[in-house]
């Protein structure tokens, strides 16, 4: 694989899982309990994951565990994320990407309940986000919830979870860390404007037009 | 080592000698500790043909890697030994500080064997073990027994022993500890006393050695949040066991009047709302338990005001001495619990037995002069009766003594068809009717009607269970798919059973292995430890083929596969003998058994079990 960035080692690696995951935490996008985070070096067939059920906000690199595409634990001693079997799947799908973040965003999970899509009405919601598309609801942690996010997975950086949460993948910890991030602050946008107004501004027509053909959205 | 002490005291009682015996690392691998250690040295050593109670049987006391560290909830320990309920494989489980004693005093378990000429008590003071003379402590009720010991030994000793059930054989007899934890099924108590071992006083001063106590504490304390938070550990933190009585009750999952009625009006009397209300005065925990779901009672008011129980009812005991009999006062099953707990009686045994002749005396093949006295439903005065009898081995009392299998034998007239037992062991209180699972887990349980090695209905009420794939929701009165589910849960189980860590804290299997790990420093994985689990299933099963155990003893009682509930959440429904085949045979193929229910060659070869 060509290597546009410099690979890092694997204890650069966990470090920046545990760091991602503190900033999430903090943010508000990770609850204690809820959410979990992966990476891989680029070209592998294995990363690591976030551990089951430990309180969020202070995980430490010997936490992780490190799993192969199957879910099957290689190193490590605690209880890997419940979710793996959707990183593995994402991982399996997705060649390009090498990180995976799932967090508990609260508006973007609430709009979707709400039954109201995310819509383009910042320049970043479109280009940074494309399309976000909702996945319907599976159990956490089955195959089912793997299956169907694998569905929904090709040419997307960023899905929503019915009743559960989002999904941000990229090609390294920060670029899914933003893709979140950005969902979370353009719902916010989108459900402070719904308070006040029932039809939204949306970016008009003829720029998203122009967006649409720049970035084959 | 580790975890484990590496050490078991093997006493033989007829030379009264012991010695010590190393454990090695491999066989640990292959069998955990606990129940799993337990289980080798019994296929062993023991031999399937000798009666349970002949001085060749050996009773096993052991714990396993886990117990008596800081992981929580690792109060517990397993007694092992052929069941003179089943003639054979017979265990129990019991909780509170005698364990952890026992670690600390440097053994991980102990293996008795032979007979004492006289009463005997078996004193561990640390590595110091010695077997005194008990004829002064012969007769004594359990909890006295315990009292007068500490009183001679010193506060410090925790103490095991039989009450006169135990000393008369009666086939479920319990062995008693910590003021009233029962190591209840099976009949444990029986063998101990048929050996006139009266009691185990146990002191230890030495830490049970932990390769990574600081690592182990730094994810307990991060992973509280979760396993605290799981549902059945919410209700027996606020309520103990009897706090799902009343859910349970809707399922139609509690059995009333032997298993004979669906609803009962008065079943609120002796819920757990009713029970924490009334008869509650404080909450205890085991060794090292957040969940503390023991309930300290005091009855208030009437007969038996002034009646203190330090370990007062579980939920098994408030139904099997309430519902079951149709008694619905808490007064009198505290005391009947007392009374169970001094005589060293299984509570659950000891309430299907008396429920079994109160319907014999309903039905008119028992008489009011059979028994001594009227064996109305719910008559305080014949069920406290009846446990003094069958303590006492009198009259009545002495047939039932037998376990509800040999008394129908005895008596007759059709009284087997309501007979709640499976292969001798008397029915737990959670009526499989409700719970399809439950039955072919009753059905093929190594020990006989056993609730607890697996505890399907979790599953059949919704739970999913990721880390061991079980992702799907399973219809309650469904059979397709049970034999499946089924084998999965009893093989974590006896995982769990064998580390010893109690099912009550919900911590997911995926966390196991690790904390095996940084208590043990032998690298576990998931895998490994539910390949250990039906490893050690299996070695079981191959002790009960050894003792003439097949398809015809993997069977259900004639109420449960005859006849249906017209009322209440069981909706009619029963395990028809079609049902019940139809799961056996999902299951024993999903276990690698022959049609007859005997483990294959090669599923033997695979689990390295020959």
């Amino acid at each position: 694989m060509e290597e546009f960035l410099p690979l890092g080692s694997e204890e650069e690696l966990k470090e920046e899982i545990c760091k991602t995951m503190r900033r999430l935490f903090n943010r508000g996008l990770v609850s204690a309990l809820g959410g979990n985070i992966s990476a891989r070096l680029p070209g592998s067939s294995e990363f690591w994951i976030t551990p089951s059920g430990v309180f969020k906000g202070e995980l430490e690199p010997e936490d992780l565990v490190k799993v192969d595409l199957d879910g099957r634990v290689l190193e490590g001693f605690l209880r890997p994320s419940v979710e793996t079997p959707f990183h593995a799947m994402i991982y399996r799908r997705r060649a390009d990407v090498n990180a995976v973040v799932h967090s508990h965003n609260p508006v973007t999970t609430g709009l979707a309940l709400a039954g109201i899509e995310i819509k383009p009405v910042t320049i970043e919601a479109a280009v940074v986000l494309r399309r976000v598309r909702v996945v319907p609801w599976a159990f956490p942690g089955t195959d089912a919830l793997a299956n169907l996010i694998g569905e929904h997975i090709e040419g997307a950086r960023a899905l929503v979870l019915m009743n559960h949460g989002v999904v941000g993948v990229g090609s390294n910890l920060l670029e899914a860390e933003t893709i979140v991030e950005t969902l979370e602050e353009v719902a916010t946008a989108q459900f402070v404007a719904s308070i006040f107004k029932r039809e939204l501004p949306l970016i008009p027509e003829e720029d998203m037009e122009l967006i649409k053909r720049l970035y084959g959205i | 080592m580790y975890g484990y002490i590496g050490k078991i005291l093997r006493v033989n009682l007829t030379s009264e000698k012991t010695k010590e015996e190393n454990v090695g690392e491999d066989l640990l691998r292959k069998f955990i500790g606990g129940v799993g250690l337990a289980a080798k040295i019994i296929y062993d050593e023991v031999n399937p043909a000798i009666s349970p109670f002949d001085p060749e049987n050996k009773l096993v006391f052991m714990t396993g890697p886990l117990t008596g560290t800081l992981i929580p909830c690792t109060g517990r320990y397993v007694v092992c030994a052929k069941s003179p309920l089943t003639d054979a494989w017979g265990e129990a489980h019991s909780s509170g500080f005698w364990a952890r004693e026992l670690k600390r005093a440097g053994y991980d378990g102990i293996v008795i064997e032979g007979k004492s000429e006289k009463p005997s008590l078996l004193v561990i003071d640390d590595e110091d073990a010695r077997i005194e003379d008990a004829s002064h402590l012969w007769g004594k009720g359990c909890l006295e027994t315990e009292e007068q010991i500490r009183k001679e030994l010193g506060e410090a000793f925790r103490v095991a022993c039989i009450g006169p059930a135990g000393e008369r054989l009666v086939r479920f007899a319990s062995i008693i500890n910590d003021e009233g934890r029962a190591a209840g099924r099976c009949g444990m108590g029986a063998v101990m006393g048929s050996k006139n071992l009266k009691a185990i006083a146990v002191r230890g001063s030495k830490e049970v050695p932990i390769k990574e106590p600081e690592r182990i504490r730094n994810v307990l304390r991060r992973i509280y949040p979760q396993i605290m938070s799981f549902p059945t550990t919410q209700i027996y933190a606020s309520y103990g066991t009897s706090g799902e009585l009343l859910s349970f009750y809707e399922y139609g999952d509690v059995p009333i009047k032997n298993f004979a009625l669906g609803k009962w009006a008065e079943i609120e009397h002796i819920s757990g709302e009713t029970y924490n209300k009334v008869m509650v005065k404080a909450k205890r925990s085991c060794w090292n338990c957040p969940i503390a779901c023991w309930r300290y009672v005091r009855v208030d008011e009437g007969p038996y005001a002034g009646l203190e129980l330090k370990r007062g009812p579980e939920y098994e005991t408030l139904t099997a001495l309430g519902s079951l009999l149709l008694n619905n006062r808490l007064d009198v099953i505290v005391r009947a619990n007392y009374l169970c707990n001094q005589y060293g009686l299984d509570t659950i045994s000891t309430g299907v037995c008396i429920a079994f002749a109160m319907e014999c005396y309903e039905k008119g093949i028992i008489t009011e002069k059979d028994a001594g006295i009227s064996l109305k439903w719910g008559d305080p005065e014949a069920i406290l009766r009846l446990i003094e009898d069958i303590g006492e081995r009198r009259g009545l009392g002495d047939i039932l003594a037998e376990g509800v299998k040999r008394a129908s034998a005895k008596i007759g007239g059709g009284s087997e068809k309501f007979a709640m037992h499976v292969k001798g062991l008397e029915m737990p209180m959670h009526d499989p009717r409700a719970f399809k699972g439950m039955g072919l887990q009753y059905a093929v349980s190594n020990r006989g009607a056993c609730h607890l090695q697996g505890m399907v209905l979790r599953v059949e009420q919704g739970e999913r269970v990721t880390d061991l794939k079980i992702y799907e929701r399973l219809d309650r009165f469904e059979v397709r798919g049970k034999g499946s589910v089924v084998a999965t849960v009893q093989n974590w189980h006896e995982v769990l059973e064998s580390l010893i860590i109690c099912k009550f804290l919900g911590i997911p299997p995926g966390h196991i292995p690790g904390l095996y790990t940084l208590v043990t420093g032998i690298h576990m994985t998931l895998e490994h430890s539910i390949e250990a689990g039906e490893r050690i299933y299996n070695i079981k099963r191959m002790f009960n083929v050894r003792c003439g155990i097949s398809r015809k003893d993997d069977t259900l009682p004639y109420r449960i596969m005859y006849e249906g509930l017209r009322e209440g959440g069981t909706l009619g429904n029963r395990i028809s003998p079609e049902e019940l085949d139809m799961m056996l045979k999902e299951y024993y193929m999903v276990r690698g058994w022959d049609e007859n229910g005997i483990p294959r060659t090669e599923t033997l070869r695979r689990l390295g079990l020959q």
